[in-house]
């Protein structure tokens, strides 16, 4: 295994939606145990990079490998054990409706422990909740709590199996400064023990001080790669 | 034109395709079920709630409205209500078609269309996704307890409409003839054969499972939009009627070749 280099690696990668490419022809790399955003304007395919990239959806063309496997074509058991060590935080939080907020947090732990004990999950959710302010009853469904609890709950979903791996898809959309604070810390906290990050954001802050590496997407185009001093042009422009 | 016929030609054998590689990879994942301890028990047992325990009040009222409807038309023929015969024919037409199929049809309307249009709703929402991002396919998740739950719930809800149905049957023929209601249920037990009740059980499994898969497959081909999910609502709704229909015939295919006898 390449413990330094890059654990994803995209090859060519086209995804089309009603004949259209909304990846074109994309080829990139994510360096383990580094920062990088993915940026551009709205529908320039930042999402859809992450989920390709974490396995969620497969590519029409092209292929994407982890630590030089095709993800499209992993044996089911290692396609689990590829999602034991990444976590996802979706855009739009995706808790799962029908199961309360202690079940939503549970369900990756027994997913890759099916030994826990309800005493475990329960002081792992609760210590989870506490690691991020969150003065939640478990047993409440995610309807009725605010977007911004719920982008947290899902953050802890993402990380409370301690990926090495964690995507963000637009962290701090529907947060407000008090929960982005919170959530940024814990990002932070995240980066500085060595995760790999990869995020879709518009958030100046946190593509100025909490990446390593920017990718400017167009159209479905990869149009620009580096450094936050390599890509400023085309931040002014998206940010 | 020709091109236009290729084209849907490849279409409908790709979605061929897809439907009986999904159905495959459901069925498989059935039997890895019983495995996997804790994940997907309380789907399965809400299901079992909602499918076979929360429809007992309406099977019941429907099968004992329909099993009572048989007595009084049949009543208008003349020695209708006499002899054995009248038992063997309200075991046959209820035990064995009318129960399995009305239950489907209420399970179709109730469950079917409940477990598409929450797989679809899921689906938009993208909770298929963070299933699979915890690594749990959704389809393990999800669809393997319905079907367990669905096909389970079947049999026994038929059981249930069965006996409601002869129960309505009797109870009516009682009233009119006059005959005891113990008598008539003793002449009853008398004349059921084993194979009403295995074709009964045969059918009620075979169209839980019809049901369960096809909503299931309808639910997860959601592919992004919310005005998707009532479309493949009603096309599951329709598709399940048509394949217990054609289950229900094949069954009754079989039944005649093996020999089994109907009166």
């Amino acid at each position: 295994m390449n413990e330094t280099g890059s654990p994803i690696i995209f090859h060519g990668v086209n995804i089309y939606f009603n004949k259209l490419a909304a990846l074109d022809d994309v080829s990139l790399e994510f360096q383990r145990g580094k920062s990088t955003a993915v940026i551009g304007s709205s529908g320039s395919g930042k999402s859809l990079v992450l989920k390709c990239a974490a396995g969620l959806i497969f590519p029409d063309e092209g292929s994407i490998t982890f630590e030089e496997t095709d993800i499209a074509s992993m044996k089911e058991t290692h396609y689990q054990q590829m999602q034991a060590r990444t976590g996802f935080h979706f855009q739009d939080a995706a808790l799962w409706a029908n199961k309360s907020l202690g079940e939503n947090l549970s369900l990756p732990l027994l997913s890759t422990n099916p030994d826990y004990t309800n005493i475990d999950l329960k002081d792992k959710v609760a210590e989870s909740f506490a690691s991020v302010g969150l003065n939640l009853d478990p047993s409440l469904r995610p309807a009725s709590i605010s977007m911004g609890q719920r982008k947290l709950v899902s953050f802890l979903r993402a990380t409370i199996t301690r990926p090495e791996i964690l995507f963000l898809d637009d962290p701090l959309a529907f947060m407000d400064r008090e929960g982005s604070r919170q959530l940024m810390a814990k990002i932070e906290q995240f980066r500085d023990e060595g995760a790999t990050i990869i995020m879709a954001t518009h958030d100046s802050h946190l593509i100025k001080n909490m990446t390593d590496r920017i990718m400017v997407l167009s159209h479905g185009r990869l149009t620009a790669s580096g450094a936050y001093q390599d890509v400023l042009p085309h931040l002014r422009e998206l940010v | 034109m020709i091109e236009t016929i290729g084209f849907h030609v490849r279409q409908s054998f790709k979605q061929i395709s897809y439907a009986a590689g999904f159905q495959l990879f459901l069925f498989k994942e059935t039997f890895n079920f019983l495995s996997r301890r804790r994940i997907g028990l309380k789907v399965l047992i809400m299901q079992i709630l909602f499918t076979g325990v929360e429809a007992l009040s309406i099977i019941s009222l429907l099968s004992l409205g329909i099993g009572a409807v048989i007595i009084v038309q049949g009543a208008q023929l003349p020695d209708f209500l006499l002899g054995d015969q009248l038992y063997r024919i309200l075991i046959i037409v209820i035990t064995r078609e009318l129960g399995p199929l009305l239950t489907a049809f209420v399970i179709i309307a109730r469950s079917g269309s409940a477990i598409t249009t929450e797989l679809g709703n899921m689906v938009v929402s993208h909770e298929m996704e963070a299933y699979l991002s915890v690594g749990i396919h959704p389809v393990s998740q999800l669809g393997v307890p319905r079907l367990i739950g669905v096909s389970l719930s079947m049999v026994l809800l038929t059981m249930y409409s069965n006996v409601f149905g002869l129960l309505g049957s009797l109870t009516v023929s009682s009233i009119i003839t006059g005959v005891r209601l113990t008598d008539q249920m003793s002449a009853l037990f008398s004349n059921f054969h084993m194979i009403d009740i295995i074709t009964s059980v045969a059918k009620s499994f075979i169209f839980g499972l019809i049901i369960a898969a096809t909503s299931v497959y309808y639910g997860f081909s959601v592919s992004a939009a919310v005005t998707e999910v009532p479309v493949k609502t009603i096309r599951s709704i329709g598709m399940s009627i048509v394949l217990c229909i054609i289950a229900d015939g094949l069954i009754i295919l079989i039944t005649v070749l093996l020999g089994a006898s109907f009166l």
